[in-house]
């Protein structure tokens, strides 16, 4: 790890990527951590690295071809598209800087080792974790109070109309995103999932996606979670295009637990078996964990610095997911967009003459 | 514009991927001899209407030449497009008026000649005369509604073309946010409490309604200029929110303390002037006689109560800013089908936005 002069110095933070994520959440969150300062903000637009710089008393840095360029800090945040990540990672990597890197985390099960052997410490930001409503589940889970789990639903997304994009932006670059839907925001519902059954093997048993040109548009998954010597069926879905009810549904010998995975401040419901409880009971917030997306932010960087922070008690969260990405690749591998199955037809057709 | 075609006319919606647009291009695509484009700056915004079968165009009407190609073929310019001043790219009023102003310029002067230009405002433009304290003549957005209405009539008018700014009402639809939260507080349950007086005008607008405000507009039927769009004849509180609640459900509305009622104000506002400087006030009951303090105590008492009462939340309490708002003026878009009656026979909406 990058050294630090003395204890009493705050911890500097490089911001690689000045775009909405940073600007909207990990800069006025890091402004709000004592301890920590922003020691400078790279983007590929000097104009918006030295607008964004500005506002936090930070030096402003325009990114060139040579990603070794940017200058030395404590920590690094890398809030980049996944396609240009990996220059950055073996910059910092090879000087040993913690990276604390954007969702998702990776666009493939292999990329995301080869990113895991670059960087000493690495975790990645995925703050859902970090919400009330998903450490109170995870509590009942592991308590066992409703007995045992027998199956699990989750549904993320609805129509989605305006973006609040503009024409030219990373998301409609294939290259830069590396991924889709699946990957830019399933992520985030899968690394639920995986933290919740933790210790439980998660395999695809069945995909459909729907794809528009290279684009996946609706998901259709049966997942099967294998742990404590059994396996459920985890039904997935997710869509842009249909219009489905966000919830994450567990049902349990005893009862049913839901939230809504994407709300910070969603709380969690019971109702029994075939309405047995009657009317449905809410569970209160837990105080200690997020119902915002700052505070879940917040809480992401907490658990990231203790990984850095000489004498401080780890968080023990889970950093990188690999078991999320390996989901992910996959399904898309396994329902890759027609284009991908006809140039896999042409090699074998080739092949076979 | 050619209204003697015999090709369907063919309705361009600038912003097509809104939750408005987009409801609404889905009402419009099922009318004979009408066909719907929609136009989209980002490609990540057209997959649903993709689906849903209409051939998107992605281009940036606030860029000329982009707009020109945009707009070749459209007989009329629906503008649905707003840009917000905080975005990805951060907050910036200035370049998000440039953007309005553009969006609606540009739909004029590069669509062909006597196109007509729908552009969507809202009964925000209302600003002070919605007589509620969340869109006065100074907020933002009602003075971006206005100067955008201003650049469409000031640029028809340059230009000799029709143009009409429609200040939409509260608007409700299968898609729409207002109906999704509304739905979802007042649907499964046996008793919703509203905190409003129900005879009061909601300044609701249906889709449907709005569909048939747009045709009419886009054929002619109604003069160029500024109207406003509500629920044909308007809606109270009432009816719509016992449209969306169970048929059985008790419905119970409980206006707000009507300030016209000048005793009753007057007593209310003396109490809550009382309760603030409470300790001060305390402090001369030792030269009143206790028969006297009593009394004032009880009446306080019933007061200090009724508050908290009045706090008790009940199972569905419907609470909305919208309950402030005075119904919206005129002038109003004629010749409308009674909205109850549309809403009756249209059934495509469910089949495309039903959740699965």
């Amino acid at each position: 790890m990058h050294a630090r002069s003395s204890d009493e110095e705050p911890l500097t933070v490089g911001v690689i990527g000045a775009g909405k994520i940073s600007t909207s959440c990990h800069l006025p969150v890091l402004a709000n951590i004592d301890g920590v300062a922003v020691k400078y903000v790279a983007d590929t637009d000097k104009d918006q690295a030295r607008t964004v710089a500005k506002a936090y008393d930070a030096e402003s840095v325009q990114v060139g071809t040579d990603r070794a360029q940017v200058p030395a800090s404590d920590v690094a945040l890398l809030a980049v598209p996944v396609g240009v990540r990996e220059p950055y990672l073996e910059a910092f990597g090879n000087r040993s800087i913690p990276v604390f890197s954007e969702k998702p985390f990776a666009s493939g099960i292999e990329e995301h080792r080869r990113f895991q052997a670059i960087s000493e410490t690495i975790s990645c930001n995925y703050l859902r974790l970090c919400f009330s409503s998903t450490r109170q589940l995870r509590q009942l889970l592991t308590s066992g109070v409703f007995g045992e789990l027998r199956r699990v639903r989750y549904a993320e997304g609805g129509i989605v109309g305006a973006t609040g994009r503009p024409k030219e932006n990373y998301q409609s670059d294939a290259a830069l995103r590396g991924g889709g839907m699946l990957l830019e925001r399933g992520c985030h519902g899968l690394s639920q999932l995986v933290y919740l059954l933790d210790e439980w093997d998660h395999t695809v048993e069945a995909v459909t996606i729907e794809w528009q040109d290279d684009f996946d548009v609706d998901v259709r998954a049966r997942l099967v979670a294998t742990g404590d010597g059994r396996s459920i069926p985890v039904e997935y879905a997710l869509s842009r295009v249909r219009p489905l009810e966000t919830t994450a549904e567990f049902v349990f010998e005893h009862g049913i637990a839901a939230f809504d995975p994407e709300d910070p401040d969603g709380r969690i419901t019971v109702r029994g078996l075939d309405g047995g409880l009657g009317r449905d009971l809410a569970f209160e917030h837990d105080g200690r964990w997020a119902t915002t997306f700052a505070q879940a932010a917040y809480c992401r960087w907490q658990e990231f610095l203790s990984l850095v922070r000489p004498g401080t008690e780890t968080a023990g969260t889970p950093e990188t997911m690999p078991a999320v990405t390996e989901l992910i690749s996959e399904m898309y591998d396994r329902s890759p967009p027609p284009a991908a199955k006809r140039d896999e037809g042409e090699v074998i057709e080739e092949e076979s003459q | 514009m050619n209204v003697d075609r015999e090709e369907p006319m063919n309705v361009g919606i600038v912003g097509g991927n809104s939750q408005v647009a987009t409801e609404l291009a889905v009402l419009l695509e099922r009318e004979d001899d009408v066909t719907v484009t929609p136009i989209v700056r980002n490609s990540m915004g057209t997959h649903f209407l993709s689906r849903c079968g209409f051939d998107c165009r992605v281009f940036d009407v606030s860029d000329p030449s982009e707009a020109e190609t945009a707009l070749a073929d459209v007989d009329v310019v629906v503008v649905a497009a707003f840009a917000w001043q905080y975005s990805n790219e951060g907050f910036q009023s200035r370049k998000a008026r440039h953007t309005n102003e553009s969006l609606v310029r540009n739909s004029i002067e590069q669509s062909s000649t006597g196109t007509p230009v729908i552009y969507f405002s809202s009964l925000a433009a209302f600003g002070d005369d919605l007589g509620a304290p969340s869109h006065s003549d100074w907020s933002l957005y009602t003075r971006e509604k206005r100067n955008a209405e201003r650049v469409l009539a000031e640029t028809c008018e340059r230009h000799g073309e029709p143009g009409y700014a429609l200040r939409l009402g509260n608007v409700h639809g299968a898609n729409q946010e207002n109906t999704a939260d509304l739905v979802a507080e007042v649907a499964d349950s046996d008793r919703v409490d509203v905190a409003t007086d129900p005879d009061k005008p909601s300044n609701a607008l249906h889709t449907v309604t709005l569909c048939e405000g747009v045709l009419r507009c886009a054929t002619g039927d109604v003069e160029p200029g500024r109207y406003s769009l509500v629920n044909e004849p308007q809606w109270t509180w009432r009816e719509l929110i016992e449209y969306y609640a169970d048929p059985g459900a008790s419905v119970a509305f409980h206006p707000p303390y009507d300030d016209a009622d000048i005793p009753k104000a007057a007593l209310r506002k003396g109490w809550e002037l009382a309760e603030n400087r409470e300790s001060t006030l305390r402090t001369f009951t030792v030269f009143v006689p206790d028969s006297i303090n009593q009394w004032l105590f009880y009446k306080y008492l019933t007061f200090q109560r009724g508050g908290e009462i009045g706090n008790l939340e009940r199972e569905t309490w419907v609470q909305r800013n919208t309950f402030a708002f005075d119904p919206i003026p005129g002038p109003f878009v004629t010749g409308l089908t009674e909205t109850h009656r549309v809403l009756e026979r249209e059934s495509v909406l469910e089949k495309v936005f039903s959740p699965t």
